[in-house]
């Protein structure tokens, strides 16, 4: 009897509940769902849509206009991987991304250090030394530009008047790599000390002061306290920073226009040449190296969440 | 406030959203919109920057005066001629061509293979006024139409030369006014310079191979096979390998690897500005530099291109720009306005004009004879662009190359000189060169179909 009762006030509470969470969940999706469709509509029409649209274009052939010209299958792929420069882009590319994130990582690391000690005026050199941020790519890249030009640029103007011969910064296969990976590096360390301001002033003091106590000092308390905490910053940087310089674009094209003798192309670059490049409205060969930058982004990212991420401590 | 109320804000925002997202894309010419019977409107494309472009924005309101009523031209700048080239495509797939189009010479080829426009002589034939003999020689050459006649209006004219810089040239110990006439006399007086003054002995365009293409004309030798596209077939192939070329890239190869060249790389202007602050002793460059290179006309001594052989096919390749008029989608009002438009560019007192402002040569050989003409020839550096443009004969090796393929070949042959510069073997680079180049010509030829 009263096992039955309880029985049928647990089935009507049950079903209390059931319509509660139905109606709520009726009234509610579709506020949900309004509330989505503008991200949603967004995303489609500048995400979801030109992913679909590349892929299908990776596999037609282009008329001179770069109008889609029928289905080649993977002619474009096979153009792409049979091109005797192809694998000197890819190992180019791979370069250039190590370099900048390295560059940013430990010159950030250089920089910021200095910057989270207690001295007087620091305000201002933080100020000073995250500046580079708010000026832009191409800004940036026009400035350098006229500092490396050989003849009248600064630099080599500085180099020849202490008796120096010019350096070819941007005309020469031995610099010019080199010389836009520093732009870059100097374009995106503002942000990286930002971010790594912010990660080492958020370390809580007690836990230094115990080190301290410890008997660490300031490099051992460094090397394994600080350190330690901020991977999960450092870990921020590598990822975003290795996706920005996978498609660096700008200072290449002001720079050096991905010369000289092809030797700052970079994958992103050589999409570029190969859509919008003089008269070369090859769209269909374009999309097929999207798609091929966008397995390769799609690789490291997984590779850097599979592998860097279990060295992180958050 | 209900949740059906707050829904329908949420999705009238969204709405709202993918409605002015989209309306960017919505911008299209209003050219169809001019009747047969009432003024009609032509829209204008170019690539003109600083003076060209504010020169170029008084003719065309002078133009719009006069055809008060009738014509009215709107000219719009687009960018540099990659990017005309660009936004052209784009308008085509969109059906929303210019009446009037600005391109640049080495695009030539390109305009003809889209059959999109109308070429000149279809206007030029009913015109009993147009004077076919009013161009130099090698401009109609360089311009002509399968057909016959001409495919586009040359606006601009340009040509380079050589420029030297007379007090460096003179500490040197040389004589400007009997300057070098071949590649290996000036490669010769470069090193000269560099050794006695300090500074670069010369410098040229390096960021396409412009320079190469005009050395292989002043040599005779065409760029492209075959015929240079001239003839009846289509172009498959680069020639950078004959003996005059090897002879000519072996010689700039010395000047560049020694130190004694500045290479400029992609940067023009920086070449120009060296040479103008006395940094460089002598620079083969465009006749459009003459303004920035030597503002005060006097600092410099302008000399023929230098040749690379005594052929007598030999000449400079013309450079500059042409006016096309658009033929699919346009009504033949339209085109009929759009051609006095363009013989009102090419009259003689505009093209003395144009020239006298932009340092590009007049494409008109009666400007010669106008008051600004003779002002500006009076000037004995723009008296020997003149002479160079009118002396350069109609050969096919002058008339150079024309191939859609032309601004994507470019970039293969100077990354391949690029090595060469910095000491790479002259002939086996540039026979790899032609391979790569062979390969995107035919890629283009069959997107042309």
């Amino acid at each position: 009897m009263s096992a039955s009762i309880t029985a049928e006030r647990r089935v009507a509470v049950a079903s209390r509940r059931v319509s509660s969470t139905q109606s709520w969940l009726r009234s509610d999706r579709r506020v949900g769902v309004a509330l989505l469709v503008p991200a949603f509509a967004v995303f489609a029409v500048f995400v979801f849509y030109p992913l679909g649209k590349v892929i299908w274009l990776s596999m037609q052939g282009t008329d001179i206009f770069g109008q889609a010209a029928g289905f080649v299958g993977a002619k474009n792929f096979v153009t792409i991987f049979t091109d005797p420069q192809f694998g000197a882009t890819m190992l180019r590319t791979g370069a250039f991304c190590l370099a900048v994130v390295a560059g940013r990582i430990v010159l950030g690391l250089l920089i910021t250090i200095p910057l989270t000690t207690k001295l007087r005026g620091i305000p201002v050199f933080r100020a000073l030394l995250t500046s580079p941020m708010v000026v832009s790519v191409s800004a940036a890249s026009v400035a350098f530009a006229a500092m490396l030009a050989p003849g009248n640029g600064l630099v080599n103007s500085v180099i020849t008047r202490f008796g120096g011969s010019d350096i070819p910064f941007l005309t020469s296969t031995q610099w010019a790599f080199a010389s836009v990976i520093v732009v870059t590096v100097w374009g995106s360390i503002g942000f990286t000390v930002l971010l790594l301001l912010g990660a080492f002033g958020a370390i809580d003091n007690d836990v230094i002061e115990a080190a301290h106590l410890d008997g660490a000092g300031p490099l051992r308390t460094l090397w394994s306290i600080s350190l330690p905490l901020v991977t999960p910053t450092l870990f921020f940087v590598v990822v975003t920073g290795a996706v920005e310089a996978l498609t660096t674009f700008g200072q290449i094209q002001i720079l050096t226009g991905g010369g000289p003798a092809n030797s700052t192309t970079t994958l992103v670059y050589n999409i570029y040449q190969s859509a919008f490049g003089a008269g070369s409205a090859n769209f269909g060969l374009a999309a097929a190296l999207g798609v091929v930058l966008f397995l390769l982004v799609l690789a490291l990212s997984l590779v850097q969440f599979g592998v860097l991420e279990k060295r992180v401590n958050y | 406030m209900s949740f059906r109320k707050r829904s329908l804000i949420a999705a009238a925002t969204g709405g709202a959203l993918i409605f002015a997202l989209s309306g960017c894309a919505a911008s299209g010419s209003d050219a169809d919109s001019a009747t047969a019977s009432g003024p009609v409107t032509l829209t204008f494309w170019h690539a003109m920057t600083g003076p060209a472009a504010t020169e170029l924005d008084s003719l065309v309101s002078k133009f719009n005066a006069q055809e008060a009523g009738k014509i009215t031209v709107d000219a719009s700048f687009q960018g540099s001629y990659a990017d005309v080239q660009t936004k052209y495509t784009a308008a085509v797939q969109s059906g929303t061509t210019p009446d009037v189009l600005m391109m640049n010479d080495i695009s030539t080829g390109f305009m003809v293979d889209s059959k999109k426009t109308t070429p000149l002589s279809t206007f030029t034939e009913k015109d009993s006024s147009f004077d076919a003999d009013s161009f130099p020689p090698i401009v109609s050459s360089y311009y002509a139409a399968a057909s016959g006649g001409l495919a586009a209006m040359p606006f601009s004219v340009s040509q380079p030369v050589l420029y030297l810089n007379r007090s460096l040239v003179t500490q040197a110990g040389l004589d400007p006014d009997s300057p070098p006439t071949t590649v290996a006399e000036v490669a010769d007086w470069a090193e000269k310079i560099h050794a006695s003054t300090g500074a670069y002995g010369m410098t040229m365009n390096m960021s396409d191979s412009w320079m190469l293409e005009e050395m292989s004309a002043s040599g005779g030798e065409n760029f492209c096979t075959p015929e240079n596209g001239r003839g009846s077939d289509k172009v498959t192939g680069l020639d950078l390998t004959s003996p005059t070329q090897v002879t000519f890239m072996r010689q700039l190869q010395k000047v560049f690897s020694d130190g004694t060249a500045l290479n400029p790389g992609t940067d023009n202007s920086a070449m120009t500005s060296a040479f103008a602050s006395d940094k460089v002793g002598m620079m083969i460059t465009s006749t459009g530099a003459y303004t920035t290179a030597d503002p005060s006309k006097t600092a410099s001594k302008v000399a023929a291109f230098p040749k690379t052989s005594e052929s007598k096919d030999a000449g400079v390749v013309i450079g500059g720009n042409a006016l096309w008029i658009s033929g699919d989608g346009h009504s033949e009002a339209q085109q009929k306005a759009a051609y006095e438009f363009l013989t009102y560019l090419h009259s003689a007192d505009v093209q003395a004009e144009w020239a006298s402002a932009t340092g590009y040569l007049a494409s008109n050989t009666s400007a010669a004879d106008t008051a600004v003409g003779k002002q500006s020839l009076s000037d004995p550096n723009v008296a020997a662009m003149a002479d160079q443009l009118a002396n350069t004969p109609a050969s096919q090796a002058a008339a150079g190359c024309r191939t859609g393929a032309f601004p994507t070949v470019r970039a293969t042959v100077i990354g391949a000189f690029n090595q060469v510069v910095e000491g790479a073997d002259v002939t086996s680079t540039m026979k790899d060169a032609e391979s790569k180049a062979a390969d995107q010509i035919a890629a283009y030829n069959t997107a042309a179909g």
